[in-house]
């Protein structure tokens, strides 16, 4: 549920396939994910988790993994 | 007055100035470098690479730009030698960089981290008739791979810079890194006016969203920030408060209008003792045009404010007359001055003449209030920016024709909205649309180097269209943007 949650999240911001959302997928690795895609990301993640993100964690967020530790923190 | 390439210029700088190439260790750690060491390494990069001796004549280098040493120190050394650069944006096509490089007859072509490239072999005289006074040329189209470019003088580049230096407070023990890229005419200034006080210039890929930029930013004690709106709405997002923002002396805004609210916003996390700089500018006058007076922030977070010193504005009416603005009416904003273009180039048959451009129509609509200030109110060009990249509209018009005819582009900054009238009334049909709709949105964002965020779509009744039976482009641009508030609203 969280896991999926999370990879719809990624898909919808960065508009990409499903089977590229892996535990590899990195901040600037892939050509979508920019400066654009990581605002549209943060926004997807705050409204399906229901969450505020706080400055530092808007940018450890450099990938996918992290992205799932971090939202982990604050739905605990 | 010395130009900022120049040796001299660089042997002067004092020994605390650096210049820094943020991932140039082994472990893609930041190195500094003193002005002396990169004046070096500009000597070496001309005797070793570019070979003016035996290779005699004015010649174009194509410079793929990104904002490593490399790339800075390829430019200057270009600009050294009189040469004509163009820049490329690494993040086109093979395809539309070899375009670029074949249409305007490209010698010398540098990439980052390899060996320069050596088209034309011919090793005496020039291969092509070139202005002796074209230094730059810069795209404004985004990155959609155009061949269109705005041609720039060496007086161009030296005077615009020195007028910034006029009214910027930048100092030589100030440092500020790149936010920018360094083919786009702000970012470029940016480097320019820095190199030209002898400041501390950290150069990086970074963006404000990588955790990366502020260790650097805070390494480097950055105390000069300049961005475009976006750039300021992720800082927004990120919060002031929560940033090391306590030693910049400045921050300063170009590349398109920025929302009031957000002017605003900025203002109250300000302290006494820092600056907010609101500019204005094109491509086509190097770069800066005006700027507003940071003592008449908040209250005229509304205005473009005065032309820059050495520069002129004046409004004209459409029949190219000085509007009489004593009576508070508007008109296309015109400018002045030894920054402006020499013309437009398409291909390097446009390269033998510069033009003379006395004003330049700036395709804003503007008013002035009765302190002087100018106001920008409309366009009179179809053009739209989104995320500080101009998008021309009737160049996604002609690619829309090739590919999904009978659909019109309109919008606003950061919104592009294709507009079509309704055809299809069953449900399967609309499901085929709809199916039609998304893959243009996402071709069309491939095509902008946007993200297909920005781009909406809207179906109306029947297209507006004025006396003359072409499409009224004002009334469709309400009609797109009130059709995709119901659509919002309902749903």
């Amino acid at each position: 549920m969280f896991e999926d949650k999370l990879k719809q999240a990624f898909v919808n911001a960065l508009s990409i396939e499903e089977n590229e959302v892996t535990a590899e997928l990195a901040y600037s690795q892939h050509p979508k994910w920019d400066s654009t895609a990581h605002m549209v990301l943060i926004a997807e993640l705050e409204s399906s988790f229901d969450i505020m993100l706080d400055t530092d964690d808007i940018i450890d967020m450099s990938s996918y993994q992290k992205a799932g530790e971090i939202i982990q923190k604050y739905i605990a | 007055m010395m130009d900022f390439w120049s040796k001299s210029h660089f042997l002067q700088a004092p020994k605390t100035a650096y210049i820094v190439d943020s991932i140039a260790g082994e472990d893609s750690s930041a190195i500094a470098y003193s002005y002396q060491q990169v004046d070096s390494m500009i000597d070496t990069f001309i005797n070793e690479q570019i070979k003016p001796d035996v290779y005699t004549g004015k010649k174009i280098i194509a410079i793929e730009a990104n904002n490593q040493l490399g790339c800075l120190v390829a430019y200057l050394a270009s600009l050294r030698l009189g040469y004509l650069v163009i820049f490329i944006d690494a993040n086109l096509s093979t395809e539309q960089k070899n375009n670029l490089i074949s249409e305007y007859a490209v010698d010398l072509v540098y990439q980052p981290k390899k060996t320069l490239i050596r088209h034309n072999n011919n090793k005496h005289g020039q291969t092509q008739k070139i202005a002796p006074q074209l230094a730059l040329l810069l795209s404004t189209s985004g990155s959609t791979g155009s061949p269109k470019m705005v041609k720039l003088s060496y007086q161009n580049l030296s005077a615009n810079c020195q007028s910034i230096c006029q009214f910027l407070p930048i100092q030589q023990t100030d440092s500020v890194i790149t936010t920018l890229p360094m083919h786009y005419s702000f970012g470029l200034s940016v480097i320019h006016t820095h190199l030209f006080r002898h400041s501390t210039l950290i150069l990086s890929d970074f963006g404000v969203m990588e955790k990366s930029f502020w260790q650097l930013f805070k390494q480097y004690q950055v105390s000069c920030f300049y961005g475009v709106p976006f750039i300021y709405e992720m800082l927004q997002r990120l919060n002031y408060k929560r940033l090391p923002l306590k030693q910049v002396r400045f921050f300063a805004q170009a590349g398109g209008k920025m929302r009031e609210a957000q002017i605003h916003h900025l203002h109250g996390f300000l302290t006494d003792k820092q600056q907010l700089f609101i500019m204005y500018g094109q491509t086509e006058a190097t770069a800066r045009i005006a700027y507003l007076e940071p003592a008449k922030l908040p209250a005229k977070a509304h205005c473009i404010g005065q032309a820059i010193p050495n520069g002129q504005l004046k409004l004209i009416n459409e029949n190219d007359l000085a509007a009489d603005t004593t009576a508070r009416t508007s008109g296309e904003l015109c400018y002045r001055g030894d920054n402006v273009f020499c013309g437009y180039a398409h291909s390097s048959a446009d390269l033998a003449e510069l033009e003379t451009i006395d004003w330049l129509k700036t395709g804003d609509i503007a008013t002035r209030d009765t302190d002087g200030d100018y106001c920008i109110i409309g366009r009179t060009k179809r053009f739209i920016k989104i995320v500080g990249k101009r998008i021309n509209l009737d160049e996604i018009q002609s690619w829309l024709d090739k590919r999904y005819p009978a659909i019109c582009p309109v919008g606003k900054d950061d919104l592009l909205i294709l507009t079509r009238c309704k055809r299809f009334e069953s449900e399967i049909e609309s499901e085929i649309e709809s199916e039609i709709e998304s893959e243009l949105a996402e071709q069309l964002a491939l095509f902008l180097g946007c993200h297909p965020r920005y781009i909406k779509q809207v179906q109306i009744p029947e297209m507006p269209i004025n006396t003359n039976g072409k499409i009224d482009f004002m009334q469709l641009n309400k009609i797109a943007l009130q059709a995709l508030e119901n659509q919002d609203a309902n749903g």
